[in-house]
């Protein structure tokens, strides 16, 4: 078994009264995959803001390719050495992007501050909008000549950029037209077998979970009710919330109230 | 539609054309255009010496030549109105300046610390706010003496929370936007955050704020001026010859008071009107 590329351990987070995240681990392996699933305010979220360092744990340990990433990061060679291991895409593509910035300003930005040389900036950008399947006459454009579909390519290509090891898809195709989802969804798994980047995709969308990760964790309430293969707690749900969850899901026949109720 | 769409079309709405602006919006900008070669020409528009004095002419009502009469000194009031401009404008202009750089400094700082940093800056902010600024400046200027600078630091510091306030406000919706979130995880340092995306994400709504700004600064220096605690006589400005001309009045002899108030009036409505239509047509109302 090799090392985990990302470890953490009993997991909690208290807002005042509130306990957001509560003793939450899991392990992910590099080039894995593992699905947060669950509804909103059950905390899923919250996990990924913490793994990135925008919250700080109240309690637990979370390690990142072997070092400890517990607190926020102190000064600018530990931020952009975590930035070079972990990397996330936001929900929604509408505010992800800085408005005045064109695309390629955007990705080169990302890659001086990585300390890529001016030089080799310019072929990487290039390379990473042909990676996110977009012509290069994009890199031109700024994101509000973009529709959501492509902004969210942009995010996919900038979170790219400094080629990390693990990506943090935070609900990043929840905003996205059906249609469009799958298109990103085929890009994100096929960025995965040419990269070997590991993902951890946080959803409340039980196919879109099934469609990218091996592994998953169920959450409610800030803290894990299930967990195991994607496929195995999928199709036979231990817990009961799991099976709500499912029961949830529109399909051929589906009564509204039957899943509503508890 | 969700906020963060409503926030896009309120974006690109912002880059919008200034043909956007309206008749209003291009008349007040046309007016601010005129005022402001004024004042840079002044001296070289202005027909006499604004300060050639002779008694003969106190008060005398417009004659060929001089299409806005004289003074109480016989001085000729259309010079003594062009080159005063210049003084009526310099003053608003540090004004804004400065309390713009202070207010918009101190917004981005509490609005990207946060926590109590936040919290005691927006305290401050409200404290300052409820000193009425010209109050402060009569303060001021009994404490330092009468005179234009003590005038515009008093009133920085009444404008400056003014500012602040209104922008912490805009500049906390603005830090908390996802792209401010990507760029921290990028590993970005605070200052490129700040400076590069944030500050010019906000200069739309800080340059319309500023104008309208302006516009209460020219009123406001020009009302200390008449008090006599701004711009002293006998510099010519548009304050001051409004408080020169008022003894004058009630000799039936309006035409100074008129004049230096018609301008004074005229500049505050239109910086008012254009910063208005600014921010309106930048969406950042």
């Amino acid at each position: 078994m090799t090392e985990p590329l990302i470890v953490a351990r009993n997991l909690r987070k208290e807002y005042d009264d509130l306990v957001a995240v509560d003793d939450v681990s899991f392990e992910v392996a590099p080039g894995g995959s593992l699905g947060i699933v669950g509804e909103s305010g059950s905390g899923k979220t919250t996990v990924a803001k913490m793994l990135v360092g925008l919250e700080r744990p109240t309690a637990g340990r979370i390690e990142i390719a072997g070092t400890d990433c517990s607190v926020p990061a102190r000064g600018w060679r530990e931020r952009s050495r975590r930035a070079r291991s972990l990397q996330i895409v936001f929900q929604d593509p509408y505010s992800s992007l800085d408005p005045r910035q064109s695309v390629g300003d955007a990705l080169r930005e990302v890659l001086v501050v990585a300390g890529l040389g001016r030089d080799r900036t310019e072929a990487r950008a290039r390379e990473l909008v042909d990676l996110v399947g977009m012509p290069e006459r994009v890199l031109g454009s700024r994101p509000s000549a973009l529709s959501g579909g492509q902004r969210q390519r942009v995010a996919i290509a900038r979170a790219l950029a400094t080629e990390p090891r693990c990506v943090i898809l935070d609900e990043s195709v929840a905003a996205l037209d059906v249609s469009i989802q799958a298109q990103i969804l085929n890009l994100l798994a096929d960025i995965r077998e040419r990269t070997g980047v590991a993902y951890i995709l946080v959803s409340h969308d039980l196919a879109v979970v099934r469609h990218v990760t091996d592994d998953v964790i169920v959450m409610r309430n800030g803290a894990i009710v299930e967990r195991g293969e994607t496929g195995t707690v999928l199709d036979d749900p231990q817990h009961p919330y799991t099976q709500l969850l499912r029961e949830s899901v529109p399909r051929p026949g589906w009564v509204p109230s039957a899943g509503a109720t508890r | 539609m969700s906020v963060a769409q409503v926030a896009t079309i309120v974006r690109t709405r912002r880059r919008s054309r200034l043909s956007h602006l309206g008749v209003i919006g291009w008349l007040a900008l046309a007016v601010i255009v005129v005022f402001m070669f004024v004042a840079a020409f002044g001296e070289a528009l202005a027909p006499y010496d604004p300060n050639a004095i002779d008694i003969a002419y106190s008060n005398v009502g417009p004659i060929p030549g001089h299409p806005l009469g004289f003074d109480e000194l016989g001085r000729d009031l259309l010079s003594r109105l062009l080159v005063g401009a210049r003084s009526s404008f310099v003053g608003p202009l540090a004004l804004v300046a400065l309390s713009t750089v202070a207010g918009t400094t101190l917004a981005l700082i509490a609005a990207w610390r946060r926590g109590w940093t936040d919290a005691t800056l927006s305290a401050g902010f409200d404290i300052a706010f409820a000193f009425p600024g010209i109050l402060l400046a009569i303060l001021l200027a009994t404490l330092f003496g009468a005179g234009m600078a003590v005038a515009v630091i008093a009133l920085t510091l009444a404008y400056t929370p003014a500012l602040g306030r209104l922008l912490r406000a805009t500049a906390l919706r603005e830090t908390g936007m996802e792209y401010v979130k990507a760029f921290r995880v990028m590993g970005y340092s605070d200052f490129r955050i700040v400076v590069r995306h944030v500050l010019p994400n906000l200069m739309p709504f800080i340059i319309a704020q500023a104008i309208v700004m302006f516009g209460y600064a020219t009123l406001d220096l020009g009302g200390l001026s008449f008090l006599g605690l701004g711009v002293q006589p006998p510099t010519a400005d548009w304050g001051v010859m409004v408080a020169a001309g008022a003894p004058a009045l009630l000799q039936g002899y309006p035409m100074q008071t008129l004049a230096a108030g018609t301008c004074l009036v005229l500049a505050a409505v239109a910086f008012g009107v254009l910063g208005d239509r600014l921010a309106r047509m930048w969406g950042v109302e």
